[in-house]
């Protein structure tokens, strides 16, 4: 186990996690994560809340000792810091001592507080994907991928004959099936790129073994199988 | 004294300092070839001495210098003189919103006329291709004529440029300014478009309704978090007279994401001319009666005349009077004294007064005092309950809830007593067949049962068990569960020791058995599990799954399970964002909605097929859904139905007993009329984490605590419909 001196912390982060210039904006970008994270650690709404405002306080003062840092990627780092604070915030709060058993029920990987982190850190990389999506046709001329993709994703039942007719509608001039299709292979294929970007820059050494790794964690492979060799 | 020299910036000369802010020194200044008064704006020299936010500077201040919009503080000219970088602008003479707000609450109608000027400005600004990126009370000015300005257009971006990317976070409160009006993405450092400026203009907005920031915190970290990854507050939670509409703007406005805000300023300025143009037709439904109580009193003559006085009057008025809010329906006409007092007021600081507001809102208070009395009792009976002061059988205040026209039941309810020395936060509670008992499961590992006429404990079935969190009873059986995982079973009358019936992978958190008494459904921390109840106990039917074919999820803090009552269907809640529906009988999945923007906490099945209430644990309050119709999107229900909503109870066929966590607030709500129509104050402001309903429909109990300070409670409720009553 590895201890990190308090001072250090945010040094590191910038350190070990080069594309991470920035790592208070990362913990904004992370922030529903750090929250789900918190509040099913410690159950309670209220609790969790000024866990999450002790987590933060801590980080802005750069005196917080997670216990582990060892595994290279930016997500584990983080989630062994909120942990610290959640679990110290439950020893001063509850009036028995924290059994074994309950320490263990948070830690171990697959606890109910690991799987809320896991999907929140999902939904936000996913965000983030969309985001980068959007700002990508919004910057590139006659492109539609966010459109056609969002279009997809809201009628997963239509087929792609109903969804070019409705596409052709906002676009103003006809589009056929096939065009559609087109369109939405090179949307996913873009947004399977802005997923893995995303996740490399959360690693300390990304590797196309190691984005791999991340992918399969966070259950994103579904996005990326098809484009993954293109996208890495 | 300075020489005319030292105080020159090219032809401008510098009378005075106007004031400071995190963009720079404001003067007074003096064109000297055109000789008129302008403002000028010293940029801070970090920002001059970088050469890329200069040259984005001017690029920007150019812009705004082609804009010549009303509703935006005009850009005469930008210039770079003795190494200081200035921006001369039009002199607005009046005060900021940040000004009229420190000295008073302003009535919601001006606020909203306020914002919706700004935004017309914003209009105009981003069809420029501008975005402000520092939208916020004292970047909004209203001059002493009434017009509303924009101001600081072009400097944040450029602001931000000269700043490194970690100060521009991580030391906005000393440089950037505030971070209160800052959008999620503006705080994760992410390009920002439009829809961030409607962020800002969302928090401002919310900030004029209720004098304080969305997020009051004074760290900016915190601050910035909770853009982030908070709940965005209510307003009506911090001023209740507040129409739904206005709550709707802000929510939308300050939606996480951006694809869930307003697409447009200019769609945002249709929703807030809209809610305006209500109020110019309004038929003078007072905010704090409409929304409050919801209470209606019986229209008489005298207000019909008067309404359709005043209902003329808005023609006359312009855009900025009146302050009336809108009627849920249009023949419960009703007249505030507080509301017109509200109105008067604001008319008379209108910028276009005339004799005609002032003497029509005389007459309007006359009315009001006239309808003082009326209201009088209404107003005693809706105030918020002290429960020290009570007997065990006193009756508890309630509202009046006597709503014109053909309204559907209402219920109203009565506080019976609360069960005497509960020390523990108390998570579940269920009444026994006959209704003549309530079982109740503790933080402090207790599973009870309690006598509710004699108000004392008859058995204590689990005393040293840790945290349990679900009871569930059926004629037979009591079921309980909680933080040890054990799903324990008693035969109710056989006094046997308790079995266990399983042990789940992860805490028990809530429990339901079917109406029919052969199912029971356990909710846990990551899985939903089926049984059957039978002669010897249960036997696991197995675990239900909530994924669908888009998104492999397993189930995540299934805060309540529930059947309908003709036993055939499963409904479950998870806080992971989705209501998921099973065959009772086999466990197999029907349907399932995810609501990404929301925690959901509670459900309740509906008497009509097919339809059940599901509630957020955010600001959303409650949302129908036809579970056989996988194309309908559930529907937000309109009313206020407060935020937080923990847990919901059905009573008769039309009710919804709905208990919202954080202000203590249990709720009447009519579902055929869409409308709360009674509200009760609890004592405990943390709001109750469970209710239950008797099978007979007259009894509610509700349940809570504080898990920090070791306080617990079980309160019973009796239900009084009021029609039937009338009609008895």
């Amino acid at each position: 186990m590895t201890q990190v001196t308090p001072k250090s912390v945010l040094e590191q982060i910038s350190t070990c996690w080069p594309m991470i210039n920035n790592p208070v904006q990362f913990v904004m970008r992370y922030a529903r994560a750090i929250q789900k994270y918190v509040a099913a650690i410690v159950r309670d709404p209220h609790d969790a809340e000024e866990v999450a405002q002790d987590f933060l306080v801590r980080v802005f003062d750069k005196s917080f000792c997670p216990e582990n840092v060892s595994r290279g990627r930016f997500r584990d780092y983080l989630k062994s810091a909120v942990r610290y604070v959640a679990i110290s915030h439950l020893r001063k709060r509850r009036a028995v001592e924290l059994s074994e058993e309950m320490l263990a029920a948070i830690i171990q990987p697959d606890s109910v507080a690991d799987l809320a982190w896991t999907q929140e850190w999902q939904s936000c990389v996913l965000e983030r994907a969309w985001q980068s999506l959007e700002l990508h046709q919004q910057q590139t001329k006659d492109n539609w991928f966010y459109s056609v993709l969002r279009l997809h994703t809201d009628h997963p039942q239509e087929s792609s004959e109903e969804l070019a007719i409705q596409f052709a509608e906002q676009l103003g001039r006809p589009l056929r099936a096939d065009a559609f299709r087109q369109q939405l292979r090179r949307a996913r294929k873009h947004f399977a790129k802005l997923i893995v970007a995303e996740v490399r820059q959360t690693l300390q050494n990304p590797t196309a073994q190691t984005v791999e790794k991340e992918l399969v964690d966070l259950h994103l492979m579904p996005y990326v199988r098809e484009f993954l060799t293109v996208a890495d | 004294m300075a020489s005319d020299d030292d105080r020159k910036l090219g032809k401008y000369l510098l009378q005075s300092r106007l004031g400071q802010g995190g963009m720079g020194i404001v003067y007074l200044a003096t064109d000297t070839r055109l000789r008129r008064d302008v403002a000028i704006k010293v940029l801070p020299k970090a920002m001059a001495s970088n050469a890329d936010a200069v040259k984005r500077f001017f690029r920007e201040a150019r812009v705004a210098a082609r804009l010549n919009h009303p509703n935006v503080v005009a850009v005469h000219d930008v210039d770079q003189q003795r190494g200081l970088c200035f921006l001369v602008m039009e002199l607005v003479k009046g005060k900021t919103a940040a000004e009229l707000i420190a000295e008073e609450c302003l009535p919601w109608p001006e606020a909203t006329q306020l914002i919706a000027d700004a935004c017309r400005g914003l209009v105009a600004a981003h069809a420029a291709g501008l975005v402000h990126r520092d939208i916020k009370p004292s970047n909004i000015m209203r001059t002493n004529d009434g017009l509303v300005k924009l101001a600081d257009f072009g400097l944040a971006k450029a602001a931000d440029d000269s700043l490194t990317a970690k100060e521009s976070v991580t030391k906005s409160g000393m440089i950037l300014g505030t971070p209160h009006y800052m959008s999620p993405e503006q705080c994760r450092g992410e390009p920002t478009d439009a829809r961030s400026d409607l962020y800002s203009l969302g928090a401002t907005y919310f900030t004029l309704l209720t004098r304080q920031p969305p997020y009051p915190d004074s760290q900016p970290m915190q601050i910035m978090f909770a853009h982030c990854s908070k709940p965005i507050p209510d307003p009506r939670s911090m001023r209740a007279d507040l129409p739904v509409e206005c709550a709707e703007i802000v929510l939308k406005a300050m939606a996480k994401s951006r694809a869930d805000r307003f697409s447009s300023a200019k769609e945002m300025l249709a929703a807030l001319n809209a809610l305006l143009h209500d109020v110019r037709q309004a038929d003078f439904v007072p905010a704090d009666v409409a929304e409050v109580e919801n209470i209606a009193i019986g229209a008489t003559a005298p207000v019909d005349s008067f309404t359709s006085l005043a209902v003329n009057l808005p023609a006359t008025l312009n855009q900025q009077t009146a302050g009336m809010a809108r009627a849920d329906n249009p023949t419960a006409t009703l007249i505030s004294t507080a509301g017109w007092l509200d109105w008067s007021y604001w008319a008379s600081r209108s910028a276009r007064r005339n004799v005609a507001i002032v003497v029509t809102a005389l007459f309007a208070i006359g009315i009001g005092i006239w309808f003082w009395h009326s209201r009088e009792t209404v107003q005693t009976e809706s105030g918020s309950a002290n429960l020290s002061n009570l007997n065990s059988h006193d009756s508890m205040p309630s509202t009046n809830n006597s709503r014109l026209g053909s309204v559907a039941n209402v219920e109203t309810l009565s506080f019976v007593g609360e069960l005497p020395g509960i020390e523990s936060e108390v998570r579940g509670v269920a009444f026994s067949h006959d209704g003549k008992s309530v079982f109740s499961a503790s933080r402090d590992g207790g599973v009870r049962q309690w006598n509710i006429s004699e108000r004392k404990m008859t058995r204590e079935f689990l005393s040293k068990a840790k945290d349990v969190h679900a009871v569930a009873a059926s004629q037979r059986w009591l079921a309980a569960g909680g933080e040890d995982q054990i799903l324990w079973l008693w035969e109710i009358e056989s006094r046997q020791p308790a079995i266990e019936l399983s042990k789940l992978p992860s805490p028990i958190m809530s429990l339901a058995i079917s109406p029919n008494g052969e199912r029971l459904a356990v909710g846990a921390a990551n899985s939903i599990e089926l049984y059957e109840l039978n002669a010897q106990g249960g036997r696991r039917i197995g675990e239900l799954t909530n994924s669908d074919e888009r998104r492999e999820m397993p189930s995540y803090m299934v805060h309540c399970v529930a059947f309908s009552a003709d036993s055939q269907w499963l409904a479950a809640t998870s806080w992971y964002k989705s209501v998921g529906v099973w065959n009772a009988d086999n466990g197999q999945l029907h349907a399932v909605k995810r609501e990404q923007a929301h925690d959901l906490m509670s459900v309740v099945f509906l008497p009509q097929p097919d339809r059940l209430i599901f509630g957020a644990h955010n600001n959303d309050g409650l949302f129908i859904w036809n579970f056989n119709d996988k194309n309908l999107a559930s529907r937000p229900l309109k009313s206020s139905i407060g935020r937080n909503v923990r847990s919901i109870a059905l009573i008769g066929s039309d009710s919804v007993i709905v208990n919202g966590e954080w202000d203590g607030v249990i709720r009447s709500y009519a579902i055929a009329d869409d409308a709360v129509v009674g509200r009760f104050q609890q004592e405990t402001k943390s709001g109750a984490t469970n209710m239950a309903v008797s099978l007979d429909g007259r009894q509610i109990v509700t349940c809570g605590g504080d898990a920090k300070y070791s306080r617990g409670y079980v309160q019973i409720w009796g239900v009084k419909n009021k029609r039937k009553e009338s009609s008895e």
